[in-house]
Formats: C-alpha cells, structure tokens, sequence
C-alpha cells in the first residue's frame, strides 16, 4: 500500500487528489479524514473536488474504435513471424457500458480503467478493508459529529453514489452507535464504510462496494484479529466487519440486509 | 545460451504482444499529438524501436507499460521537437469528434464533451491524466512511464482536476445545459 508519495509535503488538493486516487498510505489516509472533521475549509474542498470529477473511461473507450488497426497492423515488422494473435480482450467493456449508462461527464468519482487485477481486486477488497479498520481505535470513532443533519447529509451521499436506498433509520443497529458514513475507494471504485462504535467491542464497520460476482450468502471469515460476514447482492459486495464474535456479528448482518437488498 | 534464450523470449512476447496494444498505443498518441496520421507514426516507431530493444524488456512484465514509454520517450525525443507544432488548446473539431456512427449520439455528444475537457489541459497535465484515468497507471507507474518523480505526477494530476473540477462546477451552474429531453 505505501507509495513514495510525501504526505507531508503536499498541498490541500494534492492529498484530496491522491486520498480519492488510492495512493495514500492507510496512516495518511486516516490523517486525512481526520482533518476532513477538523478543517472546514478542507473538508469544503475535498467535497468540490469529489463532486465534481470526471468520468473519462468511457469517452476514450469510445476513442479505440477509431485506431486504424488494419493499417497499423499492415505496417508491424516482422509480423509475418508473430503468427495469429488473439484479439484484444476489452477490459474495460463492462466499464465503460456501466458509465455510459451512468452519464459521462456530471456526478461520482473518476473511474479508473479496471484493470486486469480486477478479478484479485474483488476478491482482496476485504483483506484491504481489513487493513484499514485495523488502524481504527475508540479514539478514531469517539469526536465526530452527532448532529442528525451532518449524518442524513452523510447517508445521502452514499446513497447516491452507492446506489443503495439507504436511511439514518434503515441503518441503525440497537445498541450500536452509528458513528460515521463516509466513501472511500478501491481501484478506483468507491468504497462505502459505515462506521459505528461497539461500546464493547470497539470500532465495527459495514462496509459495500460495487460488484457484479452475483448473489452470495453470508461466510464468515477472520482478517487481522477480526471477524467478517460477508455476503453479495446482484449489484454490490457486502462486508460487516469488527471485533465482535462471529454470531453477533451475523445477527447484526442478518438486521442490516434486507435494508440493504432494497 | 541461456542469455540467448532469454532474449528470444523477450522478443517473442514483444512481437507477439505489439498485436494487442496497437489500438491503446495510437490511442495514447492521440491524446498525446492530438493529430490522428501522427498517432499512427507514432504507434508505427514505437513497434519498431520495441522489437529493436526487445531484449531490455523483462519478459513477464507489463508490456503496455513499456510500450507507453516507448511511445512517449519517442514523442519527446524526436517527433514533437521536429514535426510537430502544438496549437494552443484547441483540437480541430473533426479530430475531436468520434467518428464511428455505430454509437448512439448521445453517447458521442458525452465522449465528445469529456475529450474536449481533456483536450483543454496543457499537455503535461492531460498525459498524466490520461494515464491515470484511462489507462489506470499508479502514480508509480506513471512516473515511470514518462521519467518524472512522483511528486511531480501527484502536482500534475491535482492540478488537473482542480482545473477540471472548475470548469464542471461551472457547467453544473450553468441554467442552458443539462436538458436532454
């Protein structure tokens, strides 16, 4: 996960920037919501930067279709030796479709090319959630905002971009205090974490992001200490993830879903 | 012989593997010349210059990566210094425009509206985003691909989308757009 980036040394815009990129380390990407609670300003500007992105993967896809393939190909060296090879897999087929649909140009986070790790991708999107809320304590969760305004302003947001039909209501777990809704990204897709805080056990988090590996049940499995349920619906992956035991954490997946499932 | 073998891999993954990538190579040269004849000169001397150092590319590696710098360091070194002049911004409207009627317009009308916001940003802003957002390089590879510390990837692209942020926000604002009906 490390880059050589310096987070020290960038600017307001570039840590936005490389926060929505993924290419922030998991330490200065905490220290950067951090002062997302802290600094209005910035927070301001990492809104302005998020809302206003450019999807661009499905424009240039459009653009291959204009390569003169043939004629580059006529003029390969040596082709006569390469032999027949298989036409190009279109990566990004998919994406691009998805976009399309989406509207090119207003809304979301940049997309970027899916790449082929893809596949790896949406299998490690727990392990790399897993990281992150390893670095989550008590301290993390304990100073946000309580106002119900600021959290439906926060819901919404991941609503939308999540697709989801979520609500403040919806997303309550008895017992449980609902602590944050925040998007992150992974490979360039957002990454939705509902953040709530178990007076018992500590930081728990459910976390959605896109998908279309189809439905699955709920699996239990263990990551750094802690326990995940994670299941799939048509559209998007599904994880709960905390220090709760297995059981717990199942009946509380077992209150989030059908609200999920929309 | 083993050195020798281990060059005949590498030159056959770079011929066989040029196939593959021409569609992507013209495409980044596009972006990069903004003029279609020289995009296709530019994929033209990149698949030479490949198969012609084919035995420095490590087989099993990104052959895309390697390509792209290839394609660059030749827009650099010879065709941008000799043959090219950059207009200031502005593409010809036929050389913005997605020729191929197979898309619906409305489709076109977008591709078109996000290529000429690219198309907009100087030119070191608009590889960079290129590579990040099209071809979905890392900062990394970025700065690999075109030989420029990382921190000069992560201005350029913050840059960028400040700039482009900007001109949507302004869009957004704008009362004469976003009808479609």
């Amino acid at each position: 996960m490390s880059t050589h980036l310096d987070a020290t040394s960038m600017s307001a815009d570039e840590l936005i920037i490389a926060y929505l990129d993924n290419e922030l380390d998991a330490a200065a990407k905490l220290a950067v919501e951090d002062r997302l609670n802290r600094d209005a300003a910035f927070s301001k500007r990492f809104e302005f930067l998020a809302a206003n992105a450019v999807s661009m993967d499905a424009a240039f896809s459009v653009l291959l279709d204009d390569a003169p393939v043939e004629r580059m190909k006529a003029k390969l060296p040596a082709l006569d030796q390469v032999g027949q090879s298989a036409a190009s897999p279109n990566r990004r087929g998919f994406m691009a479709a998805a976009c399309l649909i989406a509207g090119a140009i207003v809304g979301g986070c940049l997309v970027r090319l899916l790449s082929p790790d893809e596949a790896a991708s949406s299998r490690n999107w727990r392990a790399v959630v897993a990281d992150y809320m390893q670095l989550y304590s008590t301290d993390t969760l304990n100073n946000l905002s309580d106002d119900p305004a600021v959290r439906a302003d926060q819901i919404a947001r991941v609503a939308s971009v999540m697709q989801l039909p979520l609500t403040t209501q919806g997303l309550m777990i008895p017992g449980i205090p609902f602590k944050r809704a925040q998007l992150l990204t992974f490979d360039g897709k957002p990454l939705a974490q509902i953040a709530y805080l178990d007076p018992k056990y500590g930081p728990l988090a459910l976390c959605v992001t896109h998908s279309s590996t189809g439905k699955s049940d709920f699996r239990n499995e263990r990551r750094l200490g802690m326990n995940v349920v994670f299941w799939a619906s048509t559209d998007h992956s599904f994880m709960v993830i905390g220090r709760n035991p297995p059981e717990e954490l199942h009946t509380i997946a077992g209150q989030l879903r059908p609200v999920l499932d929309g | 012989m083993i050195a020798d073998r281990k060059l005949h891999a590498a030159q056959q993954e770079v011929q066989s593997g040029l196939v593959d990538h021409l569609k992507r190579l013209w495409r980044y040269g596009y972006v990069l010349s903004r003029q279609r004849d020289v995009a296709e000169d530019l994929v033209q001397a990149t698949c030479l210059r490949a198969i012609e150092r084919a035995a420095q590319y490590t087989p099993g590696t990104r052959l895309d990566r390697w390509l792209f710098s290839i394609l660059h360091s030749i827009w650099i070194d010879e065709v941008r210094s000799r043959r090219i002049r950059l207009g200031g911004g502005i593409v010809d409207a036929d050389c913005a425009l997605i020729v191929d009627g197979e898309y619906e317009s409305e489709t076109r009308l977008m591709a078109n509206q996000v290529l000429k916001l690219v198309d907009g940003l100087p030119e070191a802003q608009r590889n960079a985003v290129f590579l990040a957002y099209v071809e979905g390089l890392s900062y990394k590879e970025i700065a690999e691909v075109l030989d420029i510390p990382i921190g000069t990837v992560m201005s350029r692209l913050a840059n960028a989308r400040a700039r482009l942020a900007d001109i949507i926000a302004a869009v957004k604002e704008s009362p004469l757009r976003g009808r479609r009906d």
